[in-house]
């Protein structure tokens, strides 16, 4: 019975992540093809606007991989008093707005960070990979990881601040 | 036409947030005060004996229980705790505390196996689950609400209080005994319960969160500590509903845990 358990929530674990990351990969790329058309009037994908691109999608992706243990917990305490279907519907919307979190948290992360750093400099950067500059694009691509990577910690904790706990008495 | 199948979708995709923020922000202390304004705890104390009866929740269902436990057994292990010796030779918090709760370990005068005996046997015959035969243990005693105990004079901070207690820790007798006990006296009466049913099970405990907690060998998942190559899953013991392999957030690294007590 435990071992059916334990299947179930690796099933569910890996079909989750795997469609929703293929949800948000797509939706990244989506957005940000949209909105640097919309705002920087980049048209064609070249290489240095595919190294943007790239960048943001693996930033979406490290930071939405901070769901994975506040969801869990949250799966492992929805399973002490849901019975089984209610269970995974449950968890099916409730993970689903975990995930909306980190992949907006992510999205914001990215292009405001390349927005504001494209402001504080004289340089033109998204002009410049329009014009395929490859250098430009490496370092933005650096500078999302890297904001990605420093706020990864707080989505986390973001997270697991909605995560119904069960009380603890006071210490 | 399109545009009402439209707003049909939004007024749904409205009301599956709604639904989700109601659930993620409903306070936890309602929903569990009205689940459990049924149940009713007794205990009964006379000059000879206490009678308890205790009712809780594991897993979807509902225990009962009555049990006995003597005042003379209670003041033999209480005389036990006072000779306790802690160690000069420690080298660890862990080492230190665990010396102690290894001569917390009740003797057969003063044995608490009669409850592994009592809850095992409310399972029905069918119901061979080792996670669920833990967890019908351990929630027996996460439901008997938290008490602090204090080595030194209760100052209020903090209510229940038991003040004045030698190491700030009862025996496994005296917690079932008294139905008082905060983080080390739980995980110290689960660590022989457990063992008594079959469980390798281990008592960490954390100077950084000063905190106490056991770790069991049962096919779960979550956070685990290693010891003899198995890994024993992390539970809480002070509060219901919380699973096995489920760390609270405020003490969620796993470095800052130790083993304190652990099975030969």
């Amino acid at each position: 019975m435990n071992n059916l358990n334990l299947l179930l929530l690796s099933v569910v674990q890996i079909f989750s992540a795997v469609l929703t990351g293929i949800f948000i990969l797509v939706a990244t790329y989506k957005i940000v093809i949209i909105l640097c058309r919309k705002w920087y009037n980049i048209t064609s994908i070249n290489t240095s606007f595919g190294i943007y691109i790239a960048c943001v999608m693996f930033s979406t992706g490290v930071m939405s991989g901070s769901v994975i243990d506040p969801l869990l917990s949250f799966f492992r305490i929805l399973q002490q008093s849901r019975s089984s279907f209610v269970l995974y519907i449950e968890y099916f919307f409730r993970g689903g707005f975990f995930i909306a979190i980190a992949f907006i948290s992510a999205l914001f992360v990215s292009l405001l960070g390349t927005a504001l750093y494209s402001k504080m400099t004289p340089l033109k950067e998204f002009e410049e990979i329009k014009n395929n500059n490859i250098g430009v694009a490496l370092i933005m691509g650096s500078i999302i990881i890297t904001l990605t990577l420093l706020c990864r910690g707080g989505v986390s904790l973001l997270l697991e601040a909605i995560v119904p706990y069960p009380n603890l008495p006071p210490k | 036409m399109k545009s009402s199948k439209r707003n049909i979708g939004l007024i749904l995709l409205l009301l599956i947030i709604i639904w989700l923020l109601g659930g993620i922000f409903a306070d936890n202390d309602e929903i569990e005060e009205s689940e459990t304004s049924e149940i009713v705890d007794h205990k009964v104390d006379t000059l000879d004996f206490s009678l308890h009866y205790r009712l809780w929740n594991s897993d979807q269902h509902k225990f009962n229980l009555f049990y006995k436990t003597y005042v003379d057994t209670a003041s033999i292990a209480t005389h036990k705790r006072t000779l306790i010796v802690p160690s000069n030779v420690v080298d660890s918090y862990a080492e230190y505390w665990g010396h102690i709760y290894r001569q917390l370990i009740p003797s057969s005068a003063t044995s608490v196996d009669f409850l592994v005996d009592s809850i095992l046997s409310l399972y029905e015959a069918k119901e061979k689950d080792d996670v669920n035969r833990a967890m019908s243990i351990v929630s027996f005693v996460q439901d008997i609400p938290y008490t602090l105990i204090s080595s030194t004079p209760c100052d209020g901070s903090y209510e229940p209080c038991q003040g004045e207690i030698k190491y700030g820790i009862l025996s496994p007798y005296e917690f079932i005994h008294t139905e008082l006990g905060d983080c080390d006296t739980r995980s110290v009466l689960l660590y022989k319960l457990l063992i008594s049913a079959g469980f390798g099970t281990l008592v960490i405990i954390s100077k950084e969160y000063r905190h106490a907690m056991i770790a069991v060998d049962i096919p779960a998942s979550g956070e685990y500590l290693l010891y003899r190559g198995r890994k024993h899953f992390v539970w809480e013991t002070t509060a219901t509903g919380w699973p096995p392999g489920v760390l609270p957030p405020e003490n969620k690294n796993l470095n800052y845990w130790n083993i304190a007590l652990a099975y030969e």
